[in-house]
Order: structure tokens, then C-alpha cells, then sequence
């Protein structure tokens, strides 16, 4: 019967390679903050306020 | 800036590196985790009238369920690539000197076993590794009980194990 594998050091080198590096999050948060920017806020017309809205759960926007 | 885009910022901020581990799970793939992370977010946005009225909790739950529809509606594209946790071992592997070969061929090993981990299991063992997140904060980010996460990540780490021990005794 061999030494029983060590999972864990394996696991934790494993899980350094597969952060977010730095670099990478700075595209991402870059990209994102411009096409907010580009997008502007989220309107909601006046008959969605005052019709809509009430109706609406939290449900919907789990869909995505 | 106003008031409604400081919120974003704030919401990216708490939920960045959480989202992004569990997109890592969801597809087993770094490129494609941050592709989605931020295809999360600008989804994020053009809701986010209706998410910042929402409670924290339901916040969080609403920000999930995108992220997990974002991360089908990249499997369902035809150009989907395989997925690859071990495709950094990979790159590297014929770099390395020889004394971190075998180090190596460790690493491609295990993220092939992870890899082959159900969804569930892989998602929750991300979360609590590549982000260190706690297990309570993990079922509070995906909606289950503590115990099943306790439970789920018990039962990745035990695969894991039996899959690198045979893969130890049978390179």
C-alpha cells in the first residue's frame, strides 16, 4: 500500500494558478465600467413606475 | 458620477471575485470565467433600476442567476471551446525545469480529476478554494444550506483524492 496522497498543497497551488490575475480584472472592470458609461442609467418609463412595476417579482429577474 | 453607477461599483467590488469563482466552477475554464464575469456585470446594468431596489439577500440571489444564465448561454454557443482547468499546466509544462516536472504533471492530473467533478461539487470547490470564500458565505451565495455545502465540498476533496491516488499508483 503506497503513502496516502497529500490533496491539499496540490489543491492550493491549483487554486493560485486559476485566480483572476490582476491584469485581467483590470480589462474586465475596465470594459465593464465604459460600456456602462456608454449605456447610461437603466430608464424606466413612467408607465412601467406606475402599472408594471407592482406586478413584477424578483422573480423575472432571475431569469437573466 | 451618480448615485445609481457609485452602487454598481460597489456591488462589482463585494462580488467580483465570489461571481468569478463560481463561473469558474460553472465552466471550468479561466478565459471563459472572466469573459462571463464581465458579460455578468453589463447584464447587471441594464437591469440595475430593478436590482437596486432589491433587498441584499435578493440582490445576490438575482446577480447569480445571471451569471449562471450567462455561463448557459455560453455553452450553447456552436463555437464552444473544450474545457481546460489544466490548460495553464499545460503552457507551462515545457518551461518548467525538470525538478518541477513532476510538480507539474501533478497539477495537469488534478485539474483534469476536477474537471471530471459534477458541477455542483466543482462550483462549491472553487468557491472555497480559488477564493477562499467560507462555507457559510458560499451557501448564502448559491442559496443552499450549509450543511450540503459542508457535505459537497467533503465529497470533492474525497473524488479528488481517490482519482490522484490512483493516479499516484498508476501514473
Amino acid at each position: 500500500m503506497s503513502e496516502k496522497f497529500d490533496l491539499e498543497p496540490l489543491l492550493r497551488s491549483w487554486a493560485e494558478e486559476n485566480q483572476l490575475s490582476e491584469q485581467v480584472e483590470a480589462r474586465i472592470r475596465l470594459a465593464v465600467y465604459r460600456e456602462r458609461d456608454r449605456l447610461g442609467m437603466p430608464s424606466v418609463s413612467w408607465w412601467h413606475r406606475l402599472y408594471a412595476a407592482p406586478l413584477r417579482t424578483s422573480a423575472n429577474l432571475l431569469r437573466g | 458620477m451618480s448615485s445609481a453607477q457609485r452602487a454598481f461599483d460597489a456591488l462589482y467590488e463585494r462580488h467580483r471575485m465570489s461571481l468569478y469563482a463560481f463561473l469558474l466552477g460553472r465552466t471550468g475554464d479561466r478565459d471563459a470565467a472572466g469573459d462571463l464575469l464581465q458579460e455578468t456585470f453589463l447584464r447587471v446594468w441594464r437591469k440595475f433600476d430593478r436590482i437596486t431596489a432589491l433587498p441584499e439577500a435578493e440582490q445576490r440571489r438575482v446577480l447569480y442567476a445571471i451569471a449562471r444564465n450567462a455561463a448557459t448561454d455560453h455553452f450553447r454557443k456552436p463555437t464552444q471551446r473544450e474545457v481546460s482547468l489544466d490548460r495553464v499546466a499545460d503552457h507551462q509544462a515545457t518551461e518548467d525545469s525538470e525538478s518541477s516536472a513532476e510538480h507539474r504533471a501533478q497539477l495537469q492530473a488534478l485539474g483534469r480529476a476536477i474537471q471530471k467533478l459534477p458541477e455542483d461539487l466543482r462550483t462549491v470547490l472553487t468557491m472555497a478554494t480559488v477564493v477562499e470564500m467560507s462555507r457559510v458565505d458560499i451557501a448564502r451565495a448559491l442559496n443552499r444550506p450549509p450543511g450540503t455545502v459542508r457535505y459537497q465540498l467533503y465529497e470533492a476533496r474525497r473524488r479528488l483524492e481517490c482519482i490522484m491516488q490512483s493516479w499516484k499508483d498508476n501514473p
